[in-house]
C-alpha cells in the first residue's frame, strides 16, 4: 500500500512520538515506532515503559494494517528534501520504500505482533478510572508551577514524582525535593472527584510539557490502571505512576508566620541573581535579614562579599537566616506577579512564598542551618 | 597600613594538671604534680596551683618537689589525652575567630576586630570554663607583647586587658624579665647598668642600649614602650579533618582493623560535628608493611557527619582496597567540607533519629569527660 502525505506534517508526528522512544532498552521491540493504519488515520505510537505517546494524523486510503517502523525513519523524514513524501509498505516482508523527488530510501520494518501496546492502553474496567476536562494552557501553567521542585536525584524515588490529589472539586499538585515544597490547587465547579492520589514521575511531566504545544484547547486528563493520561485531540500521552508512597507533608506547613513581608517580585529576583554571583558551594547560601521594613541580602564568600537592601512592607519581628539562592530564584522566575508575600517562621523555620489574595499556591523553602 | 586589631593570648593554666583534675574529680582542690617518677631523675612537668603554693614549679626535680609538698599527688603524664583536650580547646577558639596562632599545646594568640577583644576574651573564658571546666587566663590588648603581659597579670583563670594607654602604669613597674628576649643572663647584664624595671629600660638611651643588647636593642626598647610589630602566624582554612593511627605491631587481623576504623571514624565524626561541618568525601589511608601507602576515597551524593555513615564508607573502602596484610597504618579523612547544612523536610527516620540522639549524648560525654568514656563494644579487644 502507499501513503502520500505532507513531509512537515509527518515529521511533526514522528518527532512527537520519538519522545517516548527508550534511550537504551533490553526489549528491542520497543525501540521501534508502531504505525497503525486504518481507513482514515495514521496512528504512531511509542513507549519506553514509563511514558507512552500516540499521535494520529488524517489520511485518505482504503487499506488497514500495522507495522513497526525503525527509529531511523524519524530523521529520514525530518531531513527529506521534498515538501511531500510517499511511503510504500510491502506487507509481505515489511519493507518500506520512502520516496520524493529523486530521493529514495529503503528501510526494513518488522511485524508489530509483539509490540506491548495492550499493556498500556487497554482501558479495562478500573473502578477508580475517572477523567475530567481541562484547558491545555491552564494545565500546562499549573504543571510548570510545581514540576521544577521535584527531585532529580534518585536517592528517594517518591520525590521524583509530582503528587496529584483529586478530591471533590479540587485537584492539588504537590512536589518536593525534601528541601522545598510546592503546593498548587486548582478548582472547578464542574468537577466532582472521588478521592484519589496518583504519583506521576516529574520526568514524564517535563516530557509532556515539551510536546504539549501552545494555545487554548480542551484536553482530557484521566487516571486508570496505574496510568495518568492526557488526551488532546491528535495526541494521547500516558505516564505510568510511581508506586512509592508519598510522605504526608501537610505537617511541615506551619500556620502562623512570625514575620511577613510583601516585596516586589522582580526587584527581589534581580537582587538575588546578583547575590548568587558570589554564592558558592552546594548550598549556594545567601544571608537574608528583615528588619525595620528593609529586606537585606548579603553574601560573604571566599571570592568576596556583597550586600543590597530592598524596601518591604514588614509585619512581625526581625529575622535573619541563610537560604539557598537557587531555591529562591526558582520561584521568583516562575511567577509573574508584581508583588509576592514571604512568610518567615523563625531562624530554623521555613520561608513560605505566597501570592497576594490567592491561597491556591504556596512554595516552602527550608533554610540552611546556621553556622555558629 | 596595618589593620588595627585586638590580640588575645589565651593560656590554659597548669594545663596538664588541670586536665588530670578535670578527668579525675577526686584530684580537684588538691596539689597535683604531673611528671616523671620520684624514684628516678624525674622532673615536674606541670603542677596545679595548689602545689605551687608550696613552692613547687615546673622543671623542679621530683624529689625536691615532694620534699616541699609531701601531700602532692604525682600523676604520670598522658600526652595523647592532653593533645586531645588541646584540640577541643582549639575548636572552641575556631568558633570565635579563624585567626589563630598556636604557640604551644596550652597557648594561642587570637585576633579580633578592634574593639571586640575584651568581650571575645570574656566569652571564650566562660565558654571553656563551661564546656571543658578548665581554667584559662586571657590577656587582651592590641599586640602580642601586651597581650602576653596582660595574660601574666590575669593568672590564674581570669581575663585582663593591658592597653597602650596603661603601659606607664602597668608595664613599667614590672621587672624587665617579663619582656620576651630577656632571659636571666641578659637581665643580669642589664641589672649591672642599673636597669631593673621596664621603666628603667624605656628611659635608657637606645644607642647605649645597643652596646649591651646588640641588634635586638631597638626591638626590646620598643617592647619597653609597649610597641610590638610582630604579626600573628595563622594556619589558614581547614580543608580536611583526618585521624590516623600507626600500629605498634603490624596487624593481620581484619576485625581489629574494623575496630580501629570505627574509632577513627568516630573521631573524625566528632570533629566534623563540633565544627558544624559536613563532608562529601571520605578517604582512607592504608600503609602496608613494606611502607607502600595508598589513599582511596569516595565522594557522596549527600554530605555526612555521623560516625556510622563514615564508618560504613571507610569499612567498604577498606574491604575493596585492603590488599595483602599485614597493615602498618590506617587513617580516615573527611574532605569536601561544607558549613552548616540545608535543612530537610523529612523528619529523620526512626533509626536515624535514634542514632542522632545517641550521637548527641555521646558528644556531650565526649566533651565533658574525653573520648575514652564511651565507645562502641566493637573496639573492645579480647584480653584487653
Amino acid at each position: 500500500m502507499q501513503i502520500s502525505t505532507v513531509t512537515g506534517q509527518l515529521a511533526t508526528c514522528l518527532e512527537t512520538v520519538e519522545k517516548a522512544l527508550p534511550v537504551r532498552t533490553t526489549v528491542p521491540v520497543i525501540s521501534n515506532i508502531l504505525l497503525q493504519i486504518d481507513s482514515n488515520k495514521l496512528i504512531f505510537s511509542a513507549t519506553n515503559h514509563e511514558i507512552f505517546i500516540t499521535v494520529s494524523m488524517d489520511h485518505e486510503g482504503s487499506d488497514s494494517g500495522s507495522i513497526l517502523l525503525p527509529p531511523k525513519i524519524v530523521d529520514i523524514v525530518r531531513y527529506f528534501p521534498t515538501p511531500s513524501v510517499s511511503i510504500d509498505i510491502n506487507w509481505e516482508n515489511y519493507r518500506l520504500d520512502i520516496s520524493g523527488g529523486s530521493a529514495r530510501f529503503h528501510l526494513y520494518g518488522s511485524s508489530s505482533d509483539d509490540f506491548p501496546l495492550n499493556s498500556v492502553v487497554s482501558a479495562s474496567s478500573d473502578e477508580t478510572a475517572e477523567s475530567f476536562s481541562f484547558d491545555l494552557s491552564s494545565f500546562k501553567k499549573i504543571l510548570k508551577e510545581v514540576v521544577f521542585a521535584a527531585s532529580t536525584e534518585e536517592t528517594r524515588p517518591a520525590f521524583n514524582g509530582v503528587l496529584f490529589t483529586f478530591k471533590d472539586q479540587t485537584l492539588t499538585l504537590t512536589a518536593s525535593d525534601t528541601y522545598r515544597l510546592v503546593v498548587s490547587k486548582i478548582q472547578d465547579e464542574s468537577w466532582s472527584f472521588k478521592e484519589v492520589r496518583c504519583l506521576v514521575p516529574a520526568k514524564a511531566l517535563r516530557e509532556f510539557l515539551r510536546i504539549a504545544g501552545e494555545g487554548h484547547k480542551g484536553i482530557t486528563v484521566g487516571y486508570q490502571n496505574s496510568l495518568l493520561s492526557v488526551d488532546f485531540g491528535n495526541i494521547y500521552f500516558a505516564s505510568r505512576l510511581l508506586e512509592e508512597k508519598y510522605p504526608d507533608v501537610s505537617g511541615v506547613i506551619p500556620g502562623d508566620y512570625k514575620t511577613r513581608v510583601v516585596i516586589e517580585r522582580k526587584l527581589l529576583e534581580d537582587t538575588i541573581s546578583r547575590a548568587a554571583l558570589l554564592a558558592e558551594g552546594k548550598n549556594q547560601a545567601v544571608n537574608i535579614a528583615v528588619k525595620d521594613n528593609s529586606f537585606e541580602v548579603r553574601v560573604s564568600s571566599q571570592e568576596g562579599s556583597m550586600e543590597e537592601y530592598l524596601p518591604v512592607e514588614q509585619d512581625g519581628e526581625s529575622i535573619e537566616l541563610f537560604v539557598n539562592s537557587r531555591f529562591v530564584l526558582d520561584i521568583l522566575k516562575i511567577r509573574d506577579e508584581e508583588k509576592i508575600i514571604i512568610d518567615f517562621h523563625g531562624e530554623g523555620g521555613p520561608l513560605i512564598f505566597r501570592l497576594m489574595d490567592d491561597s491556591s499556591y504556596l512554595y516552602l523553602v527550608l533554610p540552611i542551618k546556621k553556622v555558629n | 597600613m596595618k589593620k588595627e586589631r585586638d590580640i588575645l593570648l589565651c593560656d590554659l593554666d597548669a594545663f596538664f594538671a588541670s586536665v588530670e583534675q578535670h578527668d579525675r574529680p577526686e584530684l580537684r582542690g588538691k596539689p597535683v604534680i604531673v611528671g616523671g617518677s620520684p624514684e628516678g631523675r624525674g622532673v615536674v612537668s606541670t603542677c596545679s596551683y595548689e602545689a605551687r603554693k608550696f613552692g613547687v614549679h615546673s622543671a623542679m626535680p621530683m624529689k625536691k618537689a615532694l620534699s616541699l609538698c609531701p601531700s602532692a599527688i604525682v600523676v604520670r603524664g598522658r600526652m595523647s589525652r592532653y593533645k586531645e583536650i588541646a584540640g577541643q580547646v582549639r575548636q572552641i577558639f575556631e568558633c570565635f575567630t579563624p585567626d589563630i596562632e598556636v604557640v604551644s599545646i596550652d597557648e594561642a594568640y587570637l585576633a579580633f576586630p578592634a574593639g571586640e577583644g575584651l568581650n571575645a576574651g570574656q566569652v571564650i573564658h566562660d565558654h571553656i570554663k563551661k564546656e571543658l571546666t578548665l581554667p584559662i587566663s586571657v590577656g587582651v590588648s592590641t599586640n602580642k607583647l601586651l597581650a602576653k603581659i596582660a595574660c601574666e597579670l590575669a593568672k590564674p583563670d581570669r581575663v585582663k586587658t593591658l592597653w597602650k594607654e596603661s603601659v606607664n602604669s602597668k608595664l613599667w613597674p614590672l621587672s624587665i624579665r617579663v619582656l620576651p628576649g630577656i632571659g636571666p643572663v641578659t637581665a643580669e647584664k642589664l641589672n649591672r647598668f642599673g636597669i631593673k624595671t621596664v621603666k628603667d629600660l624605656a628611659a635608657y638611651p637606645l644607642e647605649s642600649l645597643s652596646r649591651v643588647l646588640g641588634n635586638n636593642a631597638s626591638i626590646i626598647h620598643g617592647y619597653a614602650h609597649g610597641i610590638d610589630e610582630r604579626s600573628l602566624e595563622f594556619e589558614r582554612d581547614v580543608k580536611s579533618i583526618s585521624e590516623e593511627t600507626t600500629f605498634s605491631d603490624d596487624l593481620y587481623d581484619i576485625n581489629t582493623i574494623y575496630a580501629i576504623l570505627l574509632e577513627l571514624s568516630a573521631g573524625v565524626g566528632y570533629r566534623l560535628r563540633f565544627a558544624n561541618l559536613t563532608s562529601r568525601t571520605i578517604t582512607i589511608k592504608l600503609r602496608f608493611s613494606d611502607f607502600k601507602t595508598i589513599t582511596r576515597g569516595k565522594t557522596l551524593p549527600e554530605p555526612v557527619d555521623s560516625d556510622s555513615e563514615i564508618y560504613k564508607i571507610t569499612r567498604a573502602l577498606f574491604g575493596k582496597h585492603r590488599g595483602k596484610p599485614p597493615w602498618r597504618l590506617i587513617g580516615v579523612q573527611a574532605s569536601g567540607l561544607e558549613e552548616g547544612g540545608q535543612l530537610s523536610l523529612l523528619s529523620p527516620s526512626e533509626t536515624e533519629e535514634k542514632e542522632k540522639k545517641l550521637t548527641e549524648a555521646r558528644d556531650k560525654l565526649h566533651k565533658k569527660y574525653g573520648s575514652e568514656v564511651i565507645f562502641q563494644a566493637r573496639r573492645l579487644k579480647k584480653g584487653k
